[in-house]
């Protein structure tokens, strides 16, 4: 009997080794494309500020790093096919890391080539996007294998190092647009198709472009009509009003398919569909289904009752809607304070979770309730829509942490825990 | 909250630039939209409205061979999507579906499949088929099997006010076998279920294009609604569908709205207007939709696969948007 489970143990162990292997070379084969993806971004920055450097000496620097990257990316997605989560994770943290190191990279040019601005966040997103439906923290908030040094200062996270260089990033929306549908009979032509930004004062002052943008619009089109398939396509925008229009012969002849309204470091998700003879830009909730659904759970404002909904919507939306009562208003005050009493309870419990080293790391100022209060504060008094079209939780978790911090411990470093503090709230909370 | 409805303002005159731009510039292929001149969107020349179409093809007797050999007649129509050969099959399959409710059978063979099934050009379809069907025996629940004669005796392309390749179609039934006939159930006279619904439809909508708000939330309110779940997303709202706005200032204020199709519903904002505007357009007004609650109070709609024509959704959305600009350049 023991000799049998020596030999099944035995052959547990040479099972897993054996399962390891294949995959270990591979992961440390990504590795090494990553350091040299960090060496060609530091070399990149080394050239930049030579004085003798020329255009094509950084292009070849770009494409060189591109490269990386798209190795990275089909290493990544390879692994990703096999399917075990401990290298799956590991695998896209590093192609994450890789399209950031790019989108850094674009980030020094950009100054001199507002272009790179847009191609730097596409790559952003594209980071960010590798953690779209998982739990998985993103590379950018987890620690560097290795630190770098930028200038005097070293960085041990990606996002501090966005934060610092960075910045003009967070002016971008993202915009989703899904195309289905489209078995459009009248004469639809999608290189008529022109992305406008809206300008008020006639001189565009944003100082980002959006180029790439049009093209993919275009090709998606292009696509949809080639194909049932739905089609999605992923826009990087800066915050502004845009419309997309149909040109005709000349510019001035056009016609206004749909405006887009894109925010700051938000995200926002289209339908695109045929109507008649016409196309219809619908924004989808899908996105945002979940959040409304834990946002109102938490307000408990819905009856359940479609009789006594019916009963009341007709009292609020017909004739009574001014008259609302002193009641009525001061239990809404109630709701509001019952809603900050729970973040404060959702706070405790999350701080409850949080190992010693964890809560040290937090910018705790005199007294626990003292902090939990600030945050708690924070957390309420952000504007509910900004939660429901943030594009990633932890972004949001990440401007929230920072402001709690700058507001508790000014000049202090944000602490991965403190993000997470605040991912775990806003992911119980909305 | 200030800021937010600053924005909201911003957008709202936004808009109103947007639509006005188009007016200037139909020129182009694309800007050449049939919706957009028309000022009742059920007028569009003298094309007739797909239910007229009906009330006068159902007056058609059935011939008296076909009456001595036990056929029932049945009607079926469909204007829903652009491909006339989509629309033939669904008129077909309304058309038999009815004449199996008026016999109180179910079909065995899955339906839409067979009618796709032979090269699905409209003419194609006029053939004659046999199905089997499920009888209800009398004394057991065991279900009998029966031949049931599909015979397609008109499918007409028709240009309607809803759409240019509208189709309707008669078909004549019967069981196979003597003895099913005699064994059957009574049979019922309903010529097309369907055509009530599109007549329901047809209410709603032309009061959905007045404004009449209450009176369309009447026409929907049954205290039977059921709640739907959105598992495939927006896919399974189905057209009547009651969905609530929530008023993100006051979020214990809610409105009902109704979907009508392609991401457009008809709902109220905070001040009592009455709009028809497409999904994200709620928040223009501080409201916020609510797909937790959604609630179907007619059933037919789904069971049909009835869908708002196109065409009319979009002179819907066009007009509204045109009385929400002119509203807002008389505010702003």
């Amino acid at each position: 009997m023991k000799m049998t489970a020596m030999i099944l143990v035995t052959f547990l162990w040479a099972a897993s080794v054996g399962a390891q292997n294949p995959v270990e070379p591979f992961i440390q084969e990504m590795q090494r494309f990553e350091r040299n993806a960090i060496a060609t971004y530091r070399a990149y920055q080394w050239l930049f500020y030579e004085e003798k450097q020329s255009q094509n000496e950084l292009l070849a620097f770009e494409n060189l790093l591109g490269v990386y990257v798209k190795r990275l990316r089909e290493a990544y997605e390879t692994l990703s096919l096999i399917g075990n989560p401990s290298w799956v994770d590991r695998a896209r943290d590093i192609a994450a890391r890789a399209y950031i190191y790019r989108a850094l990279t674009f980030l020094e040019k950009a100054p001199i080539d507002i272009r790179y601005f847009e191609r730097a966040c596409y790559d952003y997103y594209e980071a960010m996007q590798l953690y779209e439906n998982t739990t998985a923290v993103p590379a950018v908030f987890k620690p560097l294998p290795e630190r770098i040094r930028i200038g005097t200062d070293i960085y041990h996270r990606l996002i501090d190092l966005l934060d610092a260089k960075g910045r003009d990033l967070f002016s971008f929306g993202q915009v989703h647009l899904l195309l289905r549908n489209f078995k459009v009979t009248s004469d639809f032509n999608e290189n008529h198709l022109t992305l406008t930004r809206y300008i008020k004062s006639g001189v565009d002052s944003v100082g980002y472009t959006y180029h790439l943008a049009e093209q993919k619009i275009k090709q998606a089109f292009r696509k949809a009509f080639q194909s049932d398939q739905p089609v999605d396509v992923y826009l990087a925008l800066p915050a502004g009003v845009y419309y997309i229009r149909s040109t005709g012969d000349t510019p001035s002849e056009y016609v206004d398919l749909a405006t887009i309204y894109v925010q700051a470091n938000q995200f926002i998700s289209y339908i695109v569909e045929p109507i008649a003879d016409w196309v219809i830009f619908y924004e989808t909730p899908e996105y945002l289904i979940q959040n409304q659904l834990a946002s109102l759970d938490n307000a408990g404002t819905v009856d359940d009752d479609p009789a006594a909904g019916e009963l009341l919507a007709n009292r609020i939306a017909g004739r009574v809607l001014e008259q609302q009562s002193e009641n009525e208003l001061s239990a809404l005050g109630e709701t509001i304070r019952e809603r900050k009493k729970r973040i404060e309870t959702l706070i405790e419990q999350q701080l409850e979770r949080l190992s010693l080293h964890e809560l040290e790391q937090l910018p705790i100022p005199r007294t626990r309730k003292e902090f939990i209060t600030k945050v708690a504060q924070i957390l309420e008094n952000q504007k509910m829509g900004d939660y429901l079209n943030s594009w990633n939780r932890w972004t949001t978790a990440w401007t929230l942490a920072k402001q709690t911090t700058d507001y508790l411990q000014p000049g202090g470093e944000v602490s991965s825990a403190m993000v997470r503090l605040i991912h775990a709230v806003l992911a119980e909370l909305y | 909250m200030k800021s937010p409805l600053c924005f909201a303002a911003l957008l709202f005159s936004l808009t109103a630039c947007a639509s006005v731009s188009k007016h200037n510039a139909n020129t182009h292929p694309t800007a050449r939209s049939v919706a957009l001149d028309r000022k009742n969107c059920w007028q569009a020349g003298k094309a007739p409205t797909l239910v007229s179409v009906m009330q006068t093809a159902m007056q058609t007797p059935l011939e008296p061979e076909w009456v001595r050999d036990n056929f029932i007649q049945t009607f079926g129509c469909a204007y829903e999507e652009v491909d006339i050969e989509k629309n033939a099959i669904q008129a077909v399959y309304r058309a038999i579906l009815q004449s199996l409710k008026n016999r109180n059978v179910t079909a065995r063979d899955e339906l839409l499949a067979l009618l796709r099934s032979s090269p699905p050009r409209p003419d194609n379809l006029v053939r004659d088929y046999t199905i089997y069907v499920n009888m209800p025996s009398s004394g057991s629940n065991n279900h009998r099997v029966a031949a049931y004669e599909v015979k397609i005796l008109q499918l007409e392309v028709v240009n309607t006010v809803e759409s240019p390749v509208a189709i309707w179609t008669r078909v004549a039934t019967r069981f196979r076998h003597r003895e099913d006939h005699y064994r059957a159930l009574p049979v019922r006279k309903e010529k097309s279920d369907f055509v009530r619904v599109l007549k329901k439809a047809q209410r709603i909508l032309r009061l959905a294009e007045r404004g009449r708000y209450e009176d369309v939330l009447q026409m929907l309110s049954t205290p039977n609604a059921r709640p739907v779940t959105l598992q495939n997303g927006l896919d399974d709202l189905v057209f009547g569908d009651r969905l609530h706005l929530i008023d993100v200032q006051y979020p214990r204020r809610y409105f009902p709205a109704i979907f009508l199709g392609k991401g457009i519903i008809l709902g109220k904002n905070p001040n009592n207007e009455v709009l028809i505007m497409k999904f994200g357009e709620e928040r223009l007004f501080g409201l916020r939709l609510d797909f937790r609650k959604v609630f179907r109070s007619d059933l037919d709609f789904e069971i049909f696969g009835y869908k708002a024509p196109e065409a009319i959704l979009q002179c819907l959305f066009l007009k509204a948007k045109r009385k929400t600009s002119r509203r807002t350049s008389i505010k702003f």
